[in-house]
């Protein structure tokens, strides 16, 4: 009885107290997060020259967004040139045959998705290896996965200058700025910004000296 | 005078037995208390934690040892600001994080209460022995990578009962959880932690 008098009220308290405290998840910030893949392997300073195109592809909730012409893509596309210059490397036309080809891709999805190695070469406005005038598949590291209202920029830097005599290419850096996107967009286009920025940051083999 | 000798032993143990028949008049503690925990030896987290409990039962077997079961719960969390994380193989992730521990030990319970005269104060020392289930989660922006495993636990612990009426006490403890859950992606082998409880006791 005197047990049954104490265990009532102890289990009452357990119970109160044993609810597992969740993580105050306030504290993250909004930025992106950025993660790269160098190939360790690879001789930055071989390369001299590169192209990336003036336009982005584009993965959105309409199937018939592809690419990306306007503000959004010549800013970033502009902050990879800055980024590249300052690396010691020089643009160049894609007739020229530069050393390495820079893919760009931004994806806004307001669902849960997962890309998976390739399957940006079989959507439409993605520049797929026979662009550079190879084929597929090159070099992957990683799948993405997006969840719900996400904005990703994705960029490439693709060796052309050792593809093999097979014209097999391979990626040398990959960078993935990722993370939830809010209303403004100046404020999210910033973000990507500097996620590119800091991209090349944490990323001090990508270098022409 | 020999035989005289013996008699007072003989005399003096009874009293010493009559003493202790009083003084256990309980066969059963049921301890529930509040659980504070410092987490060391990892370079996942270090922040201290005050969410945490432990229930446990333990069954006196003769007047200095008891034997029984215990659970506890604990929850750590810790934010960190951005910096980039790299690692051999050319891959380099820059983000702010938090980073979570729950830990949820059960231990089969060892004590050993020394004799003393005062019968208020009743110290012990004691060593679990068990399995840990552990969490280990990470969130940054809005992803999250999550991790958790079974352990082996060794919870040596030290501690006294303040008995306040014949069936009720105090319960004060401070021990040390170590115990064998992973965490690959920090490369953590371990998870230890140092902890104080206090609680109450029912006796029984």
């Amino acid at each position: 009885m005197k047990l049954k008098r104490f265990l009532v009220p102890a289990l009452v308290l357990l119970v109160a107290v044993s609810c597992r405290k969740s993580p105050n998840l306030d504290q993250l910030s909004a930025n992106p997060v950025v993660a790269t893949n160098v190939d360790v392997k690879a001789d930055f300073t071989s390369y001299r020259t590169y192209f990336i195109s003036d336009t982005v592809a584009y993965v959105g909730d309409n199937p018939s967004d592809t690419i990306l012409t306007d503000n959004t893509a010549q800013q970033l596309v502009a902050t990879v040139k800055q980024n590249m210059t300052a690396r010691g490397y020089q643009f160049v036309d894609r007739s020229a045959n530069p050393d390495l080809g820079i893919n760009m891709g931004v994806a806004k999805i307001t669902s849960a998705t997962t890309i998976y190695p390739g399957w940006w070469w079989d959507y439409p406005g993605w520049w797929d290896p026979w662009y550079w005038g190879w084929y597929y598949p090159y070099y992957y590291p990683w799948s993405v996965t997006y969840i719900v209202t996400t904005g990703t920029v994705l960029i490439d830097l693709i060796d052309l200058k050792n593809a093999s005599e097979d014209h097999k290419v391979e990626v040398v850096w990959t960078a993935v700025v990722g993370g939830a996107l809010g209303n403004d967009y100046n404020t999210n286009l910033q973000r990507g910004i500097d996620g590119i920025n800091q991209a090349f940051t944490q990323s001090p083999q990508v270098s022409a000296q | 005078m020999k035989r005289l000798k013996i008699y007072f032993f003989l005399a003096f143990t009874l009293l010493a037995m009559e003493g202790f028949s009083q003084q256990m008049s309980y066969r059963d503690i049921v301890g529930l208390s509040w659980e504070m925990s410092f987490p060391t030896g990892n370079n996942f987290l270090s922040k201290s934690s005050p969410a945490g409990g432990r229930l446990e039962f333990r069954r006196m077997v003769n007047p200095n040892f008891s034997a029984g079961l215990a659970f506890s719960w604990n929850s750590f969390s810790e934010y960190f600001s951005s910096r980039t994380y790299k690692n051999d193989q050319g891959v380099a992730v820059t983000t702010d994080m938090v980073r979570e521990i729950y830990t949820a030990p059960i231990t089969a319970i060892f004590h050993y209460y020394p004799t003393l005269s005062n019968r208020m104060i009743k110290p012990y020392v004691g060593l679990g022995i068990g399995g840990q289930y552990a969490e280990q989660n990470v969130y940054f922006n809005i992803y999250q990578i999550n991790s958790n495993d079974w352990g082996f636990v060794v919870r040596p612990e030290i501690g006294t009962l303040v008995r306040f009426t014949p069936s009720f006490a105090a319960l004060l403890t401070f021990s040390y959880n170590y115990a064998t859950n992973k965490n690959k992606a920090f490369d953590q082998s371990s998870l230890q932690q140092f902890g104080i409880n206090l609680g109450v006791a029912g006796l029984f």
